[in-house]
């Protein structure tokens, strides 16, 4: 190639830089800049000039060949990247679901207690048939997620200010269901002539294992395990609101 | 006297969307060296613009690399319906912006999108902040270079170069300029650039290494 025609190759070098350059002509210069790496240099001090004189800031390293050699390392999409990703994002879901699954029972069953503790479980007249009965201006209350198709309602009454329990003001109502039937209660049968302060922690484990479909089954019995273990202050104790003596 | 036209700069932007088009598509159907010159062309406005997110240098040389490899990965679904740049610009936008919120950090006082135009020397201002003074002196030093190099320049490529790099005239208005044909301005331009790019050579092949060198 003689030195007019390397004159006129840069020259639409240049050209191109500036976008000055007929796009038929630039196509076939951007064949040639693809190949030919001296012209890519000049290409890349064209915009390192370009950079200086406008002030600009100036790129530390060359980062063409670091970008190269980054895309060259790299597996292409779909490929084994992707597959890692799945892989990782399965395995993340694989312990993610049961530790919810156990958090959400444990939720219950401290709600549950605290539910449950504010009934007075030594009236007379706490009945099943008794407890569906609680009156708006009594109630305080927590609803309970139970299961994705349905939902438990406990509703807890509010305390007299002189703390003395009533037969009436212990009262637990379980959502109905369409139908009018309740889907499910949360307070197991009294025994009749007996004195309970507290749940029976058999009983309430038993109930909250049965009714925590989506708890992993070894979180589930650590969390009921921990909540049955623990003093039950919060249910006798005087200081807590609504406790019973 | 010069007279500058006011659309100059949208005329020159709208004419190198078409150049990058042309290396766009070949590097589409897979020719890396026409994305190496993308990336050439542009490595110094994407460190520039990751600077408004993070100060250290290196660090914004990282996100610029990030962004230059989602591009090439982006590449097959671009298509052309904006500039090749303004497509790379909010790729490194949002590269810088993940980086942030991962690591649960605030932009320094840079705006994230504030226009590029009003802040030509912000990058070099936070640069001059956390650069080591080895990258600082080497950043003057290409500086002196290139100044050196045009103020060594004739006259008339001098102010043809300044005008179409400083006043982003086209070739057409720096003719109309300086009454002369399109023709001239274009072997004007190309002999300046020749010349510096000269200079350029000499002293990266004299051991001013590339790699680690400029800043």
């Amino acid at each position: 190639m003689s030195v007019k025609e390397n004159e006129e190759r840069d020259s639409q070098l240049a050209a191109m830089f500036d976008g000055e350059l007929p796009q038929i002509e630039c196509e076939l210069v951007a064949r040639r800049l693809s190949r030919d790496e001296n012209l890519r240099r000049s290409w890349e001090n064209y915009a390192l000039i370009s950079a200086v004189m406008r002030s600009e800031q100036m790129a530390g390293q060359r980062l063409a060949p670091r970008v190269a050699a980054a895309i060259s390392n790299r597996p292409s999409v779909g490929s084994a990247s992707s597959h890692a990703q799945v892989v990782q994002s399965s395995a993340w879901s694989s312990w993610a679901i049961p530790l919810g699954g156990a958090g959400l029972a444990a939720s219950i069953a401290v709600i549950v207690v605290l539910g449950v503790s504010r009934i007075g479980w030594n009236s007379s007249d706490t009945s099943p048939t008794s407890l569906t009965a609680a009156t708006a201006s009594q109630a305080q209350e927590v609803v309970i997620p139970a299961a994705p198709y349905d939902r438990t309602t406990v509703v807890a009454p509010a305390l007299p200010k002189d703390s003395s329990r009533t037969a009436d003001s212990a009262r637990v109502a379980a959502a109905a269901a369409p139908g009018g039937e309740p889907e499910s209660y949360v307070t197991p049968p009294l025994r009749e002539g007996s004195e309970m302060t507290s749940i029976p922690p058999f009983e309430l484990a038993s109930y909250v294992s049965a009714h925590s479909a989506v708890s992993a089954p070894m979180m589930r019995h650590s969390a009921i395990s921990a909540v049955i273990a623990t003093p039950q202050q919060g249910v006798s104790g005087s200081s807590m609101p609504g406790t019973l003596k | 006297m010069l007279v500058v036209p006011a659309t100059a700069c949208e005329a020159s932007v709208m004419s190198t969307e078409e150049s990058d088009l042309s290396l766009v598509q070949l590097a589409q159907r897979g020719d890396s060296g026409a994305f190496d010159a993308l990336v050439c062309r542009y490595q110094h406005k994407v460190v520039k613009l990751a600077l408004r997110y993070v100060r250290d240098p290196a660090e914004a040389e990282d996100i610029a690399q990030e962004a230059f490899i989602k591009a090439y990965r982006a590449l097959p679904r671009f298509r052309g319906d904006s500039a090749f740049y303004t497509w790379l610009y909010r790729i490194a936008i949002n590269t810088a912006k993940n980086l942030l919120a991962s690591r649960r950090r605030s932009p320094i006082k840079y705006e994230a999108d504030r226009s590029e135009d009003t802040d030509k020397n912000d990058g070099v201002a936070s640069m001059k902040d956390s650069a080591t003074p080895e990258a600082l002196t080497l950043t003057e030093e290409i500086r002196f270079i290139v100044t050196s190099s045009i103020d060594a320049l004739p006259e008339d490529l001098r102010t043809t170069i300044q005008l179409r790099e400083l006043e982003g005239l086209s070739y057409e208005e720096i003719a109309a300029a300086m009454e002369c044909p399109v023709g001239t301005v274009r072997s004007r331009i190309f002999r300046a650039r020749e010349s510096i790019d000269a200079r350029l050579r000499e002293v990266f092949d004299g051991g001013l290494g590339r790699g680690e060198v400029i800043v």
